[in-house]
């Protein structure tokens, strides 16, 4: 019973993750700059999907229209920032590109701040799931069977993208050689821009997605970056298919680990990837430089 | 060996007629500010020169061997809570309590840097970030010993430095002869070989280098001098809170280094004071600072990288520059 229940919420963890680092990995993959922002710009979603469900439209529809249109604004933003910022450090030294994000870091955060003050908002789960559904007889949540859908779809939205159309034909070439592929023809700024805006309407869909489950706080930026980070380490950068497979183990790894030490889940992730980096320094499915 | 010939010359060559005037002139002030300065421009200042040190240990790894560490609060909080919990709860003398704490710091940087500095510059970062963040948390959680959120309060220096005049010398001492040390291993072979492997690491390994020691080596000394700014750190504010190992301390140090040129080793410490300086006046005028510093990083990286870094060359293998 207990077991089943962890696993779904182990799934829940890593759908949100996937999505997360998915969005950071497709960066790094096509631009080679790390964005450490990426998880100061998942807790502006957060707070942006609680400002749309509970504020500007108090009703079930909120969350709804949440879905739709803090992904879409995140992308808008996301496309903002690379043309404005981002477009002009790809040759720079990787001290100015760090220095770019921990800008954006102080940015943001303190405009979450300003914006929503410093306590957490919690938003609640949408009416539609408020009763748990049955599964191999035990109750879950009807909401994680939800995000679980939804995780999977974008999922296989993003393999679909990836592999069967030009676009992501192009990201593959882009992540593969660069300057071969710029030789060849392809624009990378459009390139840049598209791939910034889809990553960041990724990080939008796991924040509304994520926000009913823990909540939009102010301290969630760093909390998030270590975790897309650790996915990425543990997947390899730059692959999206180590991601879904490290999203998975980190998110068994912290539903199980929280039952053995509950203070301390987080380190069984540090171990893990200890660990793989010691036997497999460049991730499961990194590739040599 | 003729780039490293030349990179030893631009080391030497810092010392531009500015920098040959300014440094005895700054020297000099600091020497003659107790006797005309009150108690809290002393104060300011003791806390600006531990800042500039833990900037310039962070900068022999970021300036000299390329490497943008994000974990090194971790370093400097280990050194300081460290010598704190062996002075104030085990009873030992201040020197003892120093020796642990930096022995600590060098211990730690040994385990991080070991896991971390093998792979690419985004691995690096992510994973000196990852890892200081762990620490960061230990502290925050393992109450017993750090105390937690509550901070590590009530730790004394030894009676002699009490005086915020006899901890302003003390602190001044130690960050000058740390620096002169710093110094001295950035014009060394070691730092000349270091600069190499920076700016081309398959050619420095090709001519028998082995580019990850030097890294190594380069982490774990500026870990070790960061821990010593934490220390100070520690009896300078009678304690420690979880505050200093979170990654915002490495941000800032990495802001200050910027600021003056990671390639001057006189960068980190006129970016420091101009850091502080800067913060502070934010501060008066708004408590939205970080709004208005973290605008002013962005504007600085993209429109000024040159004017502020111009020497820099530090190229990151692996992380495109291609």
């Amino acid at each position: 019973m207990l077991i089943t229940l962890q696993i779904v919420s182990a799934l829940v963890t890593a759908g949100i993750l996937f999505m997360q680092a998915a969005g950071l990995t497709l960066i790094f993959g096509v631009s080679r700059v790390l964005n450490l922002a990426h998880g100061s710009l998942f807790m502006l979603a957060l707070f942006m999907s609680y400002a749309v469900s509970m504020q500007v439209i108090s009703g079930p529809a909120g969350f709804w229209i949440a879905l739709l249109v803090v992904p879409l604004a995140m992308a808008a933003i996301g496309v903002v920032v690379e043309v404005l910022l981002f477009r002009r450090i790809y040759q720079a030294s990787i001290l100015v590109q760090v220095l770019l994000t921990i800008g954006i870091i102080y940015v943001v955060g303190d405009l979450v701040r300003l914006g929503w003050g410093l306590t957490s908002k919690s938003v609640p789960t949408p009416d539609l799931f408020g009763a748990p559904i049955q599964l191999m007889g035990i109750f879950i949540p009807a909401y994680y069977a939800f995000v679980l859908a939804v995780s999977a779809a974008v999922a296989a939205l993003l393999w679909f993208i990836v592999q069967k159309t030009t676009w992501g034909l192009l990201i593959r070439a882009a992540a593969q050689d660069r300057t071969m592929s710029s030789a060849l023809g392809v624009n990378p700024s459009l390139l840049f821009t598209s791939v910034f805006g889809l990553s960041m309407w990724l990080v939008g869909v796991a924040a509304v997605l994520y926000a009913p489950i823990g909540g939009a706080s102010p301290g969630s930026d760093v909390e998030s970056m270590i975790e897309a980070f650790a996915v990425v380490v543990i997947g390899g950068l730059g692959s999206i298919w180590g991601a879904i497979a490290a999203a998975l183990m980190i998110g068994f790894i912290k539903a199980f680990g929280i039952l053995v030490l509950p203070q301390y889940a987080m380190s069984f992730v540090f171990v893990l990837m200890a660990v793989i980096l010691v036997i497999r320094p460049r991730g499961l499915f990194g590739a040599a430089e | 060996m003729n780039g490293v010939e030349l990179q030893r010359q631009k080391y030497a060559g810092m010392r531009t007629s500015l920098e040959r005037l300014s440094l005895p002139f700054v020297v000099a002030v600091l020497l003659v500010l107790p006797a005309f300065s009150g108690t809290a421009l002393l104060l300011q200042v003791t806390s600006v020169l531990i800042f500039v040190l833990f900037a310039c240990s962070l900068n022999l790894l970021v300036g000299t061997a390329g490497m943008v560490s994000m974990g090194h609060a971790a370093f400097f909080a280990i050194g300081g809570y460290t010598a704190g919990i062996c002075a104030r709860d085990m009873g030992m003398s201040f020197p003892v309590a120093v020796a642990l704490g930096v022995l600590a710091s060098t211990a730690a940087a040994l385990l991080v840097g070991s896991l971390s500095t093998r792979l690419s510059h985004a691995y690096f970062i992510m994973l000196t970030l990852a890892f200081g963040q762990l620490i960061h948390a230990l502290i925050w959680k393992w109450r017993a010993l750090t105390g937690g959120d509550d901070g590590f309060v009530g730790l004394q220096p030894p009676p002699p430095l009490q005086s915020v005049e006899a901890y302003y010398w003390f602190t001044l001492a130690a960050c000058l002869l740390c620096v002169v040390i710093l110094w001295r291993i950035t014009v060394s072979p070691f730092g000349v070989t270091l600069a190499a492997v920076r700016d081309n690491p398959s050619r420095a390994s090709a001519i028998g280098i082995n580019v990850y020691r030097f890294r190594l080596a380069a982490f774990v000394m500026s870990g070790a001098f960061s821990g010593i700014a934490g220390i100070l750190q520690a009896f300078f504010s009678r304690g420690m809170f979880p505050d200093a190992a979170n990654f915002s301390t490495s941000a800032n140090a990495l802001v200050a280094i910027l600021l003056g040129g990671s390639q001057y080793f006189f960068g980190p410490i006129v970016g420091g004071m101009i850091f502080v300086i800067a913060r502070n006046l934010i501060a008066e005028v708004t408590p939205y600072w970080p709004l208005i510093l973290g605008l002013m990083i962005c504007l600085i990286a993209v429109y000024r990288p040159d004017g502020l870094l111009r020497l820099v060359r530090g190229k990151a293998p692996g992380v495109g520059h291609d």
